[in-house]
């Protein structure tokens, strides 16, 4: 069963056929204590100390929270303000100072038969490795293992939609990584208790298929489903929708249909912090847009964008926009000093900045149409823009998902997704 | 090296190419057919008068942006859409002053008064069009040259002259369009050429025409069995329900109320039409449906996702 609206943007993914390279080990990174939805980690050192590369720097705040480790061996310079990438404001960083060396910690391989563990230890040791969702949101991966007692969960969805376009860092890893995804998957399943895991793949991706087919045969309660592609198939809830039927419900997380999604990068962190011991300190990020040296890069967490640009020999001349994650709901950056954070999944360079000037609505209703959340985006953008709050709660603007297909149909050009995320600013102060 | 400042605005960063002008073009295109159709059939004079509409059209347009100081609008094309629908639903032998006075009262009073393009509540064509039906009917209801019965469309025949019903072209002809009627609403076919190509391109529900016409062919079945087809294909019944009911700014904007919306059209349609004065409604109910269109859009509101119990 299909979700209703979404749109089809032309797919642009042009680096599927390029291998994941590794990028050189940056002189400096720069790791902001905020890499994840909730509260900052907390520095577990200060200015001066030795690190080495895996070692934890910061601890989770709070239940919904994460580790931090450090990608590189080398001195720590000091804790410092940096742009951050998603949140668009200063924040407090972690800066190291790499001697090149790479020096490791020693890996805990103990829950190598991660089956003799109960899963209270491994979700702790999840925890501890600092794995957060890798599709985008950056949601800390253990909250997300753990479910209240009353909820059982049935079916764990491994997301390899990558609906984005440009995007191509899961269809590589789905090729070049298809055993861990699957391992991943099992470990999840086991966690959880799980009766069934379904990978989910675009029809876009038949490689990235192929691939996990070949893997998930041996594995009996372990599904792989081709989907059709249409933006945004990867969303949580119109993908449940789309493989299970189900509708979750207004406000309510996956969780309350017995389903849990992970991204297929996610898991396959989860099978190198188990498996090989290794905590989430690099990611593959793709580059691409309109610039010469495109590809699927191994990036060390924290890398700043003026280094990966510098190691790739990309000008940024002609360039006017550049825009981190993909680009219906990527964020734009206004300068080459942000550090790729967790969330990061690609870094994309436009040479059009997209200036429009827009119009009164005229009520076409195409808006309305592809509005995967059956909202109405016209009245909503309306409502806001003449600041008639009573009216705009009538349409719930807290039920969209910002996934941007309005704004990327209105013929009017009228900057609806960013009216909505204003109004949600505005209510919830309100509240 | 001088640090370089980027572009920052928010997502999504790249959209569909279409915009509220290339939309309009559509339109246009989808018009063109009948207004050929019109050339064809009743002579180089209709054409005219569809120039002369259109052209007004764009100079009433032109006149309140100078009036209200602001940046012209007629670039939209949204104006020659007006004309052209204005002029599609003239007799052919309307005098140019009384379409020049109508299409003007229609972009003026209909449109532009309330601020243009989008905020007008009525569809602006059919407010011109209303003016001078009520303005001047002498001209309105005068489709030949000679006298009333000869002058007279299939519909009024039915309405007014029962002796003439075997003089009514054969259906080939309504369809076709080669009989005596107003000047775009004469050929099926070609409205119905429109009508494809606005489907493909997306710009109508394609049901919003479907509902409208069976509603009325329904209501036409039980009342006047035997002159369903001449109801159906004579009159503005095709016309209206192609390119007015499916207007995107006077019309309600959730799938639920467009098809209530067209459902209540072509009720009022048959209403006027059997038990009213006029011979045709389609105007007149349009008209009036537009005057309910919010309060079907604040009773249409669309059930969310997740709303209902799983």
């Amino acid at each position: 069963m299909k979700f209703s609206g979404g749109v089809h943007p032309k797919e642009e993914k042009i680096t599927r056929h390029y291998r994941i390279s590794v990028l050189p080990t940056p002189q400096f990174v720069v790791l902001p204590l905020s890499q994840h939805t909730g509260k900052p980690s907390i520095p577990l050192v200060k200015s001066g100390d030795y690190v080495l590369r895996g070692q934890k720097i910061a601890q989770p705040d709070g239940l919904i929270s994460a580790s931090l480790h450090s990608p590189v061996s080398g001195k720590v310079v000091g804790i410092n303000e940096v742009v951050h990438p998603t949140l668009c404001k200063k924040s407090p960083a972690i800066f190291i100072e790499s001697d090149g060396h790479n020096k490791t910690v020693e890996c805990n391989t103990k829950y190598k038969e991660y089956f003799r563990y109960p899963p209270e230890e491994l979700l702790n040791h999840i925890k501890e490795s600092g794995i957060v969702g890798l599709g985008g949101a950056a949601f800390p991966t253990h909250v997300k293992l753990s479910p209240p007692k009353d909820k059982v969960i049935d079916y764990v969805i491994a997301n390899g939609c990558e609906c984005e376009p440009y995007l191509t860092c899961d269809d590589r890893v789905m090729q070049e990584y298809a055993l861990e995804v699957v391992e991943g998957l099992k470990i999840v399943m086991y966690i959880l208790n799980a009766l069934k895991g379904i990978i989910v793949v675009e029809d876009n991706k038949i490689e990235a298929y192929q691939k996990l087919k070949d893997k998930v045969v041996k594995a009996p309660n372990i599904e792989i489903k081709l989907v059709k592609t249409r933006y945004p198939q990867g969303a949580e809830k119109q993908l449940i929708k789309t493989v299970l039927g189900k509708e979750v419900p207004s406000g309510g997380l996956p969780m309350d249909v017995n389903v849990v999604v992970h991204n297929v990068s996610t898991l396959v962190a989860i099978y190198n912090a188990v498996e090989k011991g290794i905590p989430l300190i690099e990611r593959v990020i793709t580059i691409s847009g309109d610039v010469e040296r495109k590809g699927n890069f191994l990036v060390p967490i924290g890398m700043m964008v003026k280094d990966v640009i510098k190691f790739l020999n990309i000008s940024v001349e002609n360039i006017k926009k550049i825009i981190f994650g993909g680009p219906m709901m990527g964020i734009a950056q206004s300068s080459l000093d942000v550090p790729i954070i967790k969330g990061t999944s690609g870094v994309l360079f436009f040479k059009d900045s997209l200036k429009n000037e827009y119009m009164q609505c005229i009520r076409c209703g195409k808006c309305v149409m592809v509005c995967p959340m059956k909202l109405m985006p016209n009245f909503l953008s309306l409502y806001i823009e003449h600041e008639k709050w009573d009216k705009v709660k009538l349409y719930s603007p807290f039920d969209c998902i910002e996934c941007g297909c309005c704004s990327y149909v209105c013929v009017a050009k009228r900057p609806i997704v960013l009216q909505i995320k204003y109004a949600k600013s505005v209510l919830s102060v309100k509240k | 090296m001088k640090e370089k400042i980027f572009a920052v605005s928010s997502a999504p960063h790249i959209i569909e190419k279409h915009s509220v002008r290339t939309m309009m073009l559509d339109t246009i295109i989808a018009l063109l057919p009948a207004g050929i159709g019109a050339v064809i059939f009743f002579g180089l004079y209709s054409g005219v008068l569809i120039l002369i509409s259109v052209l007004v059209a764009i100079l009433s347009e032109f006149f309140v942006n100078i009036l209200r100081k602001q940046k012209p609008t007629v670039f939209d094309l949204s104006c020659i859409i007006t004309g052209l629908l204005f002029a599609y639903t003239l007799p052919p032998r309307l005098p140019l002053w009384i379409a020049a006075i109508g299409v003007f009262v229609g972009i003026v009073f209909g449109k532009q008064i309330y601020g243009g393009l989008g905020y007008n509540p009525f569809n602006p064509a059919l407010i011109g069009r209303a003016f001078i039906h009520v303005a001047f009917p002498q001209n309105m209801g005068n489709f030949g040259l000679t006298d009333a019965i000869s002058s007279a469309t299939p519909l009024t025949i039915l309405k007014h002259f029962p002796e003439q019903i075997p003089n009514i072209p054969p259906i080939k002809n309504l369809i076709i369009g080669n009989y005596l009627s107003s000047l775009g609403e004469t050929s099926v076919i070609l409205l119905l050429l429109g009508y494809f190509y606005l489907v493909i391109k997306k710009h109508i529900y394609p049901y919003v025409p479907i509902m409208f016409i069976l509603t009325v062919a329904l209501i036409t079945f039980f009342v006047d069995r035997q002159h369903l087809w001449i109801y159906l294909f004579s009159g503005g019944i095709f016309l209206g329900g192609i390119f007015m009911i499916t207007d995107p700014v006077t019309t309600p904007v959730s799938p639920k109320g467009k098809i209530i919306f067209a459902v209540c059209c072509g009720i009022l349609t048959c209403i006027i039409r059997f038990w009213g004065i006029y011979p045709e409604g389609v105007c007149f109910s349009i008209l009036f449906m537009n005057l309910l269109t919010p309060l079907i859009d604040n009773y249409t509101i669309r059930k969310k996702f997740g709303f209902k119990k799983v």
